[in-house]
């Protein structure tokens, strides 16, 4: 008994010594992570997991990262928020906009080796209606039929007329369609298309994009490789990385040790002041701040005491520390003017908003209020909301909002909670708290983008809304706008909804945020690090910052 | 045992006239055999001292109005000094001073969710015991076995998830996951003594079930009971800290260990002190009742 | 011997039983719209209802308990909202990795655990008993997260010696599945650099999470061990002159392994539910950090996959022990024969 054991003993410590011994002849098998030098040009980018990789599906951050990379769609958004050709080469519209004629290119081709033509767009819009999932509801309500005229044109029918259609088919991500359909499970939840593919979906892609998926672990990570037949080619990119690993569940304390000694390549965006301190510390290591849209709000429910008086919101927009909040909380965003991005068509000047840190205005308003005594003397109290997921700033910026409010006399009480709880919470008036913190990014850069979504009535009960304004008039203009043709009449309209959001106060607008990035600067350039760096003004729509092809990879 | 020589005068004797030693003199002679082991009188000592920072934080903390709704960002995430002893956490507050407030709620979390199953696992484990082998004893324990087929952790957290995050309701996720190990214990020791020659004349005696339950039996399973609260002080603690560490305990502003080592794992390692000092504090007040109820388990069972 | 086993598998089996009522229970009562939540707050009514009746969550809840368990005997447990694919997969990813974790930290307990009680008895009352005690008390005192913590900080950043996340290093090709376990496929496949990596990142969860079941197994088996001690028997082979080491290892630890064993196998069962945070913290992907993750979700029906596979573990664990214990015992082995 004894011998055996030290027999097995031996033997593992052989295999052990075995083990060490062969290290240095396997390039693959080291404990050092794969460096770049002479090897295929690789990135590793942390993001918010899981990621969707399906289009019908997905709709976060992280997912459009994929789709973007993985897909191509009709229409490419720039970084000034206009849009250029992509797979169409031009369009047009009849004269009220209600039937969007495009013509498409005829070399895009799939990963597939298929040909992408008319009918692939048509099926891949009639999925994402019938899935319902994800972006649908963009178009859900909106494109009534979608026909493809020949292999290269499709005409979209809308139920009512839109003025900015192709604006929105950003996220209109072209599937294959011969591909889905060779792997669909039968029995799924929609009739003939079986479960529309939604289950293969989840780990592989229909693409045409200029990347391909090499391997999905739905568990921990994404690995995506360039598909070298891409249609727009790579002759004019040949720093383009080969392959870039999306990498999840990388907390905080593992994103500091593996930027430094190179198994990542980028933080994510979620990190607070002193961590981004200490990755620009690392040697290489740099900092960018992108905007992307991302409006950072206080949604106060309107129809909940004691939010539901306008001095008291008001009195809350005044107490806001707007300063601390971009130089200490989430460093380089900017104090948002309004609903939509400042700076962007239809957005408000800075002395178009009201609202500024000023404890006087804010005890002025809050004296006009019904409910001042009882939130004086402690009988009623405040309730806030933040994600528990979302970092330390929300936590910090809870606490800021808190002692503004304390200064004032009136007391918070602060929960915070996981989003799936937020978004339970959000389903019915009474569970939505007085005040939450969320931060909204449009899927599409316009104005409706945000109005449409953050204050249409149609929206109350999901978490994008817990103001529940159900305000007759604002939700008129909205649709007005959204159907009106002329860019500038529509921004006209965009910009007198804000104006009068700003007397409602339904929402605290709190920041416009940046989203920030360490990065490896002696491993890779991006174009966002470009542009933060020669100090331009851009805009992404989210997912847009991270289009891999024009990323350059350094050595 | 000290009840031995009185087993056979029982049958015979009122049990309220046995003659009762001075309580006083018990007390000393426990002292005398406690305070041998003086480790466990550090323990006490480590116990009564947070005990009574906790209790006087008011007098002793260095920042009273960092406890509550204050921020200060312009001195966030400072270095230990001798304005902040323990350095300053990222809103600015005095560590020093949430760690004091945070003790607290880590032994009210500990003892109030200890003491509130303490009634109810007791009772179910006495009844269970008394009862053995009838129905009511095996749906008993065969519940507890259910509760107990889960790890504490897993059950606790489960529990907490489902309510809104708080100290109270961690404290009562913690007592619902909890009891079914003072109805094993208990259980245990009612099934060893049933069958003593004592039990069965008090019940040959007619003397009422409750009589039997709570003055014949229960004082054999205060030792072992007494014991394993004390350790268990610690244990709630350590898993009231846990559940505050995944954001399921006291919320903000109001401190809780487990949350700030939560909040500082992220400023790791350069901030080190925004982890390093509550994570510290725990350990202390844990090792307080570790001690304390080692000492308490030793002195029992010597006492035998 | 074997009516009594017998008896024992079906009282754990009831408690199986009882376990499925409880969880499903729990997991009903926590608030959230299942099927909104795994659809999202934009997906169409229509679409909602019919994954509603998919799921069977229209029905009253003993008819969804019969579904739910039916389910679990035909090895189906539900889709998960998060990774949004059987329930099964999932766990059949996440639970070995788990068991590797479980196990090497199983094995370092019952080694440690040994090696210090033993070393403890030997040296009793001396200095190196009073260093273990003290090493044993810092064990309990502190959760398996802080230990996580500080371990991070050791070694990812003052002797950055071993790597602080996941299973295995970046530009490693995970090894074909066999078992799931990672060092022992890699040693199947005979890539010895492939298991020595997974073992690396291996080690350091393990220790931690085995930190407290090393304190408590080593304080049991000293304690067990010093009783017997001073039975008769020891002194008599003290009086033969038979080796101290002997006496020790031979015939001092075997009768004192009983309390131990039950113990320890109770610690390592509970590992495997325990390890929450120290998966979190070192990013290893395993079945608790895919619990906790299903429980900030709301995805009940993958919390109560996890919590039914932990449970059954335990029972397991326990069924396990009782016979080990029987057959340790000579007591016990002969008891029914007589």
């Amino acid at each position: 008994m004894k011998r055996a054991l030290a027999i097995l003993l031996a033997a593992l410590m052989l295999i052990g010594i075995a083990g060490c011994t062969d290290n240095p002849p396997t390039p693959a098998g080291t404990d050092k992570p794969a460096e770049t030098q002479g090897k295929p040009k690789a990135l590793t980018i942390p993001v918010d997991w899981p990621a969707y990789i399906d289009p019908g599906v997905g709709s976060k951050a992280a997912d459009c990262i994929s789709f973007v990379n993985l897909y191509d769609t009709l229409v490419f958004p720039n970084s000034d928020a206009t849009i250029s050709p992509m797979v169409a080469e031009s369009w047009e519209a009849n004269d009220d906009c209600t039937e969007y004629t495009f013509h498409l290119r005829d070399d895009v081709v799939f990963h597939s080796g298929n040909k992408l033509t008319a009918k692939d767009v048509a099926f891949s819009m009639n999925r994402m209606l019938s899935v319902g999932e994800g972006f649908a509801y963009m178009y859900a309500g909106l494109v009534q039929s979608v026909e493809a005229v020949d292999e290269k044109t499709v005409k979209f029918t809308l139920s009512s007329s839109s003025g900015l259609f192709p604006n929105l088919l950003i996220r209109l991500y072209i599937l294959d369609e011969a591909t889905v359909m060779a792997n669909i499970a039968k029995d799924g939840a929609y009739g003939e298309f079986g479960d529309y593919g939604k289950n293969w979906l989840l780990t592989h892609d229909a693409g045409s994009g200029p990347y391909k998926v090499k391997e999905m672990i739905t568990e921990e990570h994404l690995t995506m490789e360039k598909y070298s037949d891409y249609w727009m080619g790579w002759s004019d990119k040949p720093q383009a990385p080969d392959t870039v690993k999306l990498l999840g569940g990388v907390d905080t304390a593992s994103m500091k040790t593996m930027m430094a000694n190179g198994e990542l390549d980028a933080s994510d965006d979620a990190q607070t002041a002193e961590t981004y301190a200490a990755l620009d510390a690392l040697e290489g290591v740099e900092i960018s701040r992108a905007p992307i849209g991302v409006n950072f709000n206080i949604m106060l429910n309107t129809k909940l005491a004691p939010t539901d008086d306008v001095h008291v919101r008001k009195a809350i927009a005044f107490a806001t520390d707007y300063d601390t909040i971009a130089n200490d909380i989430y460093i380089g965003s900017a104090k948002a003017t309004g609903p939509i991005q400042k700076g962007m068509a239809g957005s408000l000047s800075d002395e178009e908003c009201p609202y500024k840190y000023d404890l006087a205005k804010a005890e002025e308003e809050l004296k006009q209020s019904p409910y001042y005594n009882d939130l004086i003397s402690g009988a009623m109290k405040l309730s806030l909301t933040y994600c528990s997921e979302g970092g330390a700033q929300q936590e910090n910026l809870a606490l800021l909002i808190q002692a503004g409010m304390a200064s004032l006399g009136v007391s918070v009480e602060i929960t915070g909670k996981p989003f799936a709880t937020m978004m339970t919470d959000a389903q019915t008036v009474e569970t939505t708290p007085n005040a939450s913190f969320v931060a909204f990014a449009p899927s599409y850069l316009d104005g409706s983008g945000y109005l449409k979504n953050r204050y249409h009535s149609s929206s109350c009960g999901t978490w994008e809304q817990m103001e529940w304004l159900q305000d007759a008039e604002i939700d008129a203009l909205i649709e007005q706008a959204m159907s009106t043709m002329d860019q500038d009449a529509r921004n006209a309209i965009y910009k007198e909804i804000s104006l009068k959001l700003m007397d409602i106060c339904p929402t605290v607008w709190m920041a416009d945020l940046a989203s920030s990035s360490a990065y490896r600067a002696d491993h890779f350039i991006s174009p966002v690090a470009e542009m933060f760096a020669a100090g331009e003004a851009f805009i992404f729509a989210m997912g847009y910052s991270c289009y891999y092809r024009d990323y350059k990879i350094l050595g | 045992m000290e009840s031995c020589p009185n087993k056979i005068d029982i049958s015979q004797v009122d049990v309220s006239r046995i003659p009762r030693r001075n309580a006083g003199e018990n007390i000393r002679k426990l002292w005398y055999k406690f305070s041998l082991n003086r480790v466990s009188v550090v323990g006490l000592a480590l116990i009564l001292l947070i005990a009574a920072a906790a209790i006087f934080y008011r007098s002793i903390v260095p920042y009273p109005e960092h406890i509550g709704a204050m921020v200060d960002f312009k001195n966030a995430c400072m270095p230990p000094s001798w304005q902040h002893l323990c350095g300053t956490d990222q809103a600015g507050r005095d560590i020093l001073s949430r760690i004091i407030y945070a003790f607290r709620g880590a032994l009210t979390m500990g003892v109030v969710a200890i003491l509130a199953i303490l009634p109810l696992g007791g009772v179910l484990g006495l009844v269970a015991g008394y009862w053995n082998g009838r129905f009511v004893s095996n749906l008993i324990m065969r519940v507890a076995d259910v509760f107990l087929s889960l790890p504490t952790l897993i059950l606790v957290m489960c529990v907490s998830s489902i309510m809104t995050p708080s100290t109270r309701n961690a404290m009562l996720a913690i007592s619902i996951s909890w009891w079914p190990w003072y109805t094993r214990l208990v259980y245990g020791i009612v099934t060893s003594t049933r069958n003593e020659v004592y039990i069965r004349s008090a019940e040959v005696l007619g003397a009422n079930v409750w009589h039997i339950l709570l003055k014949e039996i229960l004082p054999n399973a205060l030792g072992p009971i007494l014991t394993k609260m004390t350790l268990d002080f610690g244990v709630a603690i350590l898993a009231g800290a846990t559940l505050s560490f995944v954001g399921m305990g006291e919320q903000p502003p109001a401190p809780s260990l487990g949350a700030m080592v939560s909040a500082g794992v992220g400023y790791l390692p350069d901030q080190w002190w925004m982890a390093v000092f509550p994570a510290l504090a725990i350990m202390l007040i844990v090792l307080g009742f570790n001690l304390l109820g080692d000492g308490i388990g030793d002195m029992l069972s010597d006492a035998e | 011997m074997i009516l009594k086993i017998l008896k024992r598998v079906v009282s754990y089996l009831l408690v199986l039983l009882g376990l499925s009522v409880f969880v499903f229970i729990l997991v009903r009562v926590m608030p959230g719209d299942t099927a909104r939540l795994a659809l999202g707050p934009r997906a169409p009514e229509e679409t909602v209802q019919a994954l509603r009746r998919e799921m069977h969550l229209d029905k009253s809840i003993p008819v969804q308990y019969y579904y739910w368990l039916k389910g679990i005997l035909q090895g189906d447990l539900g889709t998960s909202v998060i990774s949004k694919r059987p329930i099964t997969e999932d766990i059949a990813f996440y639970l070995p990795a788990t068991v590797e974790l479980a196990l090497l930290s199983a094995i370092f307990m019952a080694t440690f655990g040994i090696l210090l009680g033993v070393t403890a008895t030997k040296y009793s009352e001396k200095w190196p008993d009073a260093i273990i005690r003290v090493l044993s008390y810092l064990g309990i005192v502190a959760p398996a997260f802080l230990w996580a913590v500080l371990a991070m900080l050791l070694f990812a950043y003052l002797i950055p010696i071993l790597p602080v996340s996941g299973r295995i290093s970046a530009g490693i090709a995970p090894p074909v599945t066999r078992t799931g376990l990672y060092i022992v496929d890699y040693l199947l496949q005979g890539n010895f650099a492939g298991a020595w990596d997974a073992f690396r990142h291996l080690v350091m969860p393990a220790i931690v999470l085995s930190f407290g079941g090393i304190s408590q197994s080593a304080r049991i088996c000293r304690a067990s061990m010093v009783s017997n001690m001073e039975k008769p028997y020891a002194a008599a082979e003290r009086a033969y002159g038979i080796p101290e080491n002997k006496i020790l290892y031979k015939y001092l630890l075997k009768p004192s392994l009983n309390s131990f064993i039950s113990v320890t196998a109770l610690d390592i069962a509970m590992l495997f539910g325990g390890a929450y945070l120290v998966e979190s913290i070192f990013n290893y992907p395993g079945l608790s950090r895919y619990g906790l993750t299903a429980m900030l979700n709301k995805d009940v029906f993958a919390v109560s996959a996890v919590m039914l596979v932990d449970g059954v573990i335990v029972i397991g664990f326990n069924l396990v022990t009782d016979i080990i214990i029987s057959f340790l015992d000579p007591r016990i082995r002969y008891s029914s024969s007589t």
